[in-house]
């Protein structure tokens, strides 16, 4: 009765769902007793191993980090960490923020609106109490923005592009954003890309990504689960 | 001192500060007047660099003799008239202020004659007040600004004021820098009665590029690249210099905004951003560039001067003026020859290879880029258990005793009783008999909808738990709720709905309880949730006999449950034995 990781991506959305939901409730050490791997002691330095075990056992393509988990079905998939009450630990990573070659982008055809068209959403235990392995996935599910998260998340975007593309980065604070933002991604603060500056010019700067706020993700969850 | 208000001619020299920095500006704003008047020959006559005179000249429309007064007020215009005019202003000047400042810090003479006047007339404003003095005069169809002594009853900013020589490099820049912009106008520019600039009509590609060699250079107009460019409603077109032979000074560099000369910060980020790389960092690229788009999509009131402005869509603007640049310098590295095609820029794709294009999933999960579809997909999805849990609301509303028939029906007493009135008779059941047979009013009043709990509950389970739980699966199942298992827990997943909120870890041992017989049906169920031992909930029972109530078959049955207290027996017992 207990699943096994899937052999191949999913051929539809039905069979995605039936496949996230067949794990809800279960443990990631259970989880990687099925796949026969390791749980790490703690997630200080493998943060990703939630992510890839859940695409084993739901057939995500892997490799590929800048591309949709199930590029078929055109979702994407994203676990997110949840304190006993429910609620979200932690701004959910959406997805690398480009800093040059952003002329002309607009937010249809941006990466983040690719995203977060429909996203699987995996909650899953994340009290810092609890050992990884005993860590519990809650129900998953299917979500797309609606009307008005997706003008908020457009109007973000926006925001935060315009200063990418005029020269502002370094005037874009976390606070920015009501419900997607924009900070230094790389866990070493000393890793530097490319980026255009005030006048134009190329400057350094820290690598950023977008995120989603808690706020956010917590009405997502409540919309949900209510 | 006391508040007062201020006296018009002190009021305008005050805006005069902003507007009139130097001769130059002077000369920048009533050239700008003489071009929103259609004039399509403008001759400048300069002395001493300006402090002593500055004359335009113009072919315009003229300023009728009744409007003379009012031309040289403050807050006069003739080019806007509402606020709806603000949002799309397609003339160079509209604040009404040039001059009424100008007049205020010089002496300035107005002479006009439209074409529908056999004469002309002449203006000035005078004293604190600026009283207006109107005489006759001769002068061809047109007008005729005379500013002379400009600055003399102001001298803090005549201290300001450079060597004449400076002050007419700065007038004759600012006449270069109109020039360009409008070709089909006639320019010239004279200094202490010699003509020193003369630009004729240009009414061909050949001489307009002989203006722009005249103004930024042979070389310029030799080796430029020329510039068509148009995305959506924006255009961009000009000259700009192969970046291999950009300048040592950036005294090259035109920018104009819908024929209005500009040093904007966005538009000169974008260009510096499309030249990076390929310019030495001590050399200054050279352009000259025009851009247009829809006069409601940029804002100027932004600075009396209109040195910048304010788009709309800036990012917009910002990313077309950099790929449309950007383009141009390409083909140049790449010696691809540029035609002078008209360049329509493709939408921008990002370049990285991670958009594919979205699969038509099923419908419910697709949204639009437009946004307008999201919701009513979202309500579709959801609709159906949203439907169930209002139906199961409405189930277990409490009963309001505002409603006296319904109220009336029935007392809970405190042995865990019924008392109900029908029909003129008082009975009683048990308070779970109620429940019970409320449980087996049929379904399509209480419809199944399974809803997701956000952390399945779970119980560890030996292999006789297990057992059951694989025979129990289907059953309750069917009562809504999802049991799962793995070899050592069995959990629930999901739930009927609106019952999300119940304590489930407390509830799953019981319907996993050994000693219970099927069937496992609603009733089953119903004791599972609420057990005889408990306490009965008054809601519960409240909601029960309001089902009841609507369904006449299990109002039947409970009535043949209960018994008819036969009180006026008992009555007479009492009062006979009494």
């Amino acid at each position: 009765m207990l699943p096994v990781p899937a052999d191949r991506a999913p051929d539809s959305v039905n069979t995605l769902i039936k496949r996230a939901q067949a794990l809800a409730g279960l443990s990631l050490g259970e989880l990687a007793l099925q796949a026969n791997v390791q749980v790490p002691e703690h997630f200080r330095r493998e943060k990703g191993f939630t992510g890839q075990l859940l695409e084993r056992f739901l057939g995500a393509e892997a490799g590929a980090k800048a591309q949709q988990d199930f590029p078929d079905l055109g979702i994407e998939l994203k676990s997110i960490p949840i304190d006993p009450s429910g609620q979200p630990l932690e701004t959910t990573y959406v997805c690398y923020a480009p800093l040059l070659g952003v002329a002309g982008i607009d937010w249809a055809s941006s990466n983040v609106c690719n995203k977060l068209r429909h996203v699987l959403w995996v909650p899953i235990e994340g009290d810092r109490s609890i050992p990884p392995a005993e860590r519990r996935l809650g129900t998953p599910f299917l979500w797309s923005p609606n009307a008005d998260q997706y003008a908020i998340l457009k109007a973000d975007w926006e925001e935060l592009m315009e200063r990418v593309a005029l020269g502002h980065v370094d005037s874009i604070t976390a606070r920015l954003g009501q419900a997607l933002h924009m900070r230094p991604k790389a866990a070493d603060g000393s890793a530097l890309t490319d980026a255009i500056g005030q006048e134009g010019q190329r400057i350094r700067t820290r690598p950023r990504g977008f995120y989603l706020r808690t706020t956010f993700t917590a009405q997502i969850l409540a919309d949900q689960f209510g | 001192m006391s508040i007062q208000i201020l006296p018009a001619q002190l009021a305008n020299q005050i805006a005069a500060g902003e507007v009139v920095e130097r001769p130059a500006s002077v000369v920048k704003e009533l050239v700008e007047n003489s071009l929103d008047a259609g004039a399509d020959q403008i001759d400048i006559e300069i002395e001493k660099g300006g402090h002593k005179r500055i004359l335009i000249r113009d072919n315009g429309k003229g300023i009728a003799r009744d409007e003379l007064g009012l031309a040289l007020s403050r807050h006069a215009t003739s080019k806007i008239g509402t606020l709806d005019d603000l949002e799309c202003i397609v003339s160079l000047g509209f604040r009404g202020e040039a001059l009424a400042s100008v007049s205020s810090v010089a002496r300035l003479i107005l002479t006009s004659r439209p074409p529908n006047q056999s004469e002309a007339w002449q203006a000035r404003a005078e004293g604190r007040d600026m009283a207006v003095d109107i005489q006759p005069a001769a002068h061809p169809v047109g007008t005729t600004v005379d500013v002379v002594d400009l600055f003399y009853n102001t001298p803090a900013r005549r201290k300001f004021l450079r060597t004449e020589k400076t002050e007419f490099q700065h007038i004759d820049e600012v006449l270069r820098r109109i020039a360009l912009s409008r070709f089909d106008v006639a320019f010239s520019l004279k200094h202490n009665g010699k003509v020193l600039r003369r630009f004729p009509r240009c009414n061909s590609e050949d001489t307009r590029l002989k203006r722009v060699a005249t103004i930024a250079g042979n070389e310029f107009a030799q080796q430029a690249l020329v510039i068509h460019s148009d995305y959506q409603s924006l255009k961009l077109d000009g000259w700009l210099l192969p970046p291999q032979l950009a300048r040592a000074q950036n005294d090259g560099q035109y920018v104009y905004v819908n024929g209005r000369m500009m040093r904007d910060k966005l538009i000169y980020h974008a260009i510096r951003q499309a030249f990076e790389g390929l310019v030495d960092e001590q050399r200054y690229p050279a352009f000259v560039l025009f851009l247009s788009l829809d006069a409601d999509q940029v804002d100027v009131n932004v600075h009396p001067a209109k040195h910048e402005v304010r788009f709309h869509q800036a990012r917009l603007v910002h990313d077309f003026i950099y790929r449309a640049l950007d383009d141009v310098l390409q083909h140049n590295l790449t010696q691809v020859d540029q035609s002078a095609e008209r360049q329509t820029l493709a939408p921008a794709v990002p370049d990285h290879d991670y958009i594919s294009p979205l699969r038509p999933a099923r419908s419910d999960h697709q949204i639009s880029d437009g946004g307008s579809r999201p919701a009513a997909a979202r309500s579709g999805a959801t609709s159906a258990p949203a439907a169930g849990y209002s139906r199961y609301q409405q189930l277990m509303s409490p009963q309001t005793s505002a409603d006296p028939t319904q109220s009336s029906h029935y007392w809970l007493l405190d042995d865990g009783m019924v008392a109900l009135f029908d029909e003129g008779q008082l009975r009683v059941c048990s308070a779970q008999q109620v429940i019970e047979v409320a449980s087996r009013v049929p379904e399509e009043d209480k419809a199944v909808v399974s809803q997701p709990l956000l952390m399945p509950v779970s119980v560890s389970a030996d292999s006789g738990l297990l057992h059951i739980a694989q025979q129990r699966y289907e059953p309750l199942l069917a009562l809504g709720i999802d049991i799962g298992w793995t070899g050592q827990r069995i959990m629930v997943r999901k739930v009927p709905a609106g019952m999300r909120q119940q304590n489930w870890a407390d509830i799953l041992p019981r319907l996993l309880s050994e000693n219970a017989t099927p069937p496992f049906d609603q009733a089953w169920l119903q004791r599972v949730l609420h057990p005889v031992s408990d306490n009965i909930d008054e809601n519960q029972l409240t909601s029960a006999l309001k089902l009841l109530r609507h369904d006449p078959e299990g109002w039947q049955t409970l009535l043949q449950r209960s018994a008819v207290m036969p009180v006026a027996s008992w009555w007479k017992e009492q009062h006979n034995n009494g």
